[in-house]
């Protein structure tokens, strides 16, 4: 059975797609078509491909968009609230280093009131660098406390890594956006990054498929903003954590660090998402 | 693992794409076009196109269809799904430059 919302390429970061290995499509009986003009007919690899099955029942299909709706709402609300979030988590952590200086007990002792969540794993990671990381020729090395936090900051690198590929495969090619109801295909869209956009409808769709296939749109531009968003909230939000790196690596630490942190905010609304409410 | 000299390079290469796209958004099209369910690729035909220019011209190619009187007249459906198509657009544009400028300023 098909996914609701599927896509080409890499895992999105927002977990709003579900990513599948096909492209274009082509089931049997399914009306198959291009959007004409000088665009491709079938979208290159690299080129992503949005597409909502949606159910017959208008109702249903309503209330799908409508909940992926929300779910991006609460995740641009999420992050909204991070460039305060860590203000205020730097401001407290000076607050404590100079109340470490002038009273002399080490930094750590300081750390009675553990930062709850996020924070306080963020903190625990910036911690896990022991006396500073190294810079040498290209190469960053770390001093890590142990291997476990090692395995954590390599996965945080590559994790950043992917979503600047991502975000630079997505300003380079058109979005391919595809609307199905009950099986069969009954619009497509190319959309380019500067609104560009062909549209082709099948035959006798209804005025209310059509909106259907609008706000399936609505959607994908969500999507793609959010995924900028996404960025510039890590790469605001390194900025901020570089602060509370005294290595002189510091700035490098900063970015996979600001990624974790802002990841794991990402997972708890996704997390909040997934209770089924009573 | 990327170092930082690839992380670097890969945050300006985002820079210049996000530069290049600021550079190319001076016009936006819109087309539509329709196909019989069932046909094939080839005989998707374009029903309207609407090009908007930064500098407030814009041009439309609209979709028209015989009256009984034999006089042309706008086919209001397939124009009124353009215009969605139109205004889906110029919302995707808008929604996605506020984004980039973001980025911009970011960096």
């Amino acid at each position: 059975m098909a996914n609701l919302f599927e896509t080409t390429g890499m895992d999105d970061p927002l977990g709003l797609w579900t990513p599948t290995a096909s492209t274009l499509e082509s089931a049997p009986g399914a009306v198959s078509f291009s959007v004409g003009g000088d665009e491709p007919a079938a979208p290159e690899a690299v080129e992503p491909v949005f597409r909502v099955n949606l159910p017959a029942d208008g109702a249903s299909a309503t209330r799908a968009l409508e909940a992926s709706e929300a779910q991006i709402a609460r995740l641009n609300a999420a992050l909204q609230t991070v460039p305060s979030r860590l203000d205020g988590l730097v401001a407290r952590t000076q607050e404590r280093r100079q109340k470490a200086a002038t009273s002399g007990v080490s930094f750590d002792t300081l750390s009675e009131e553990p930062e709850p969540g996020p924070e306080g794993d963020l903190l625990a990671m910036l911690a896990s660098v022991e006396g500073g990381g190294t810079q040498g020729g290209s190469e960053v090395s770390f001093g890590l406390v142990d291997e476990a936090a090692g395995i954590a900051w390599e996965q945080a690198k590559a994790g950043f890594d992917a979503l600047i590929q991502q975000i630079s495969r997505e300003v380079l090619h058109f979005a391919w956006v595809e609307t199905n109801i009950a099986d069969a295909l009954l619009a497509r869209t190319t959309i380019g990054w500067t609104g560009d956009a062909q549209t082709a409808f099948a035959g006798g769709i209804k005025s209310q498929q059509v909106a259907l296939h609008n706000r399936t749109l609505q959607i994908v531009t969500q999507t793609r903003s959010m995924r900028l968003q996404l960025f510039i909230t890590i790469t605001s939000g390194a900025a901020k954590i570089s602060t509370l790196i005294a290595t002189p690596a510091g700035a490098v630490l900063a970015l996979p660090a600001a990624y974790k942190y802002v990841m794991q905010i990402v997972e708890q609304v996704k997390q909040f998402q997934s209770i089924p409410s009573s | 693992m990327a170092t930082s000299t690839e992380i670097k390079e890969a945050l300006k290469n985002v820079s210049d794409q996000l530069a290049k796209y600021v550079n190319d958004a001076a016009t936006m099209t819109v087309e539509t076009s329709y196909v019989e369910m069932g046909a094939k690729v080839e005989n998707a035909t374009l029903a309207a196109r609407t090009v908007i220019k930064l500098d407030g011209d814009s041009s439309s190619i609209l979709p028209m269809k015989k009256a009984a009187d034999g006089s042309l007249v706008v086919d209001t459906t397939i124009y009124d799904m353009h215009q969605q198509n139109v205004q889906a657009a110029s919302s995707y544009r808008a929604a996605i430059l506020e984004s980039l400028l973001g980025v911009l300023r970011s960096q």
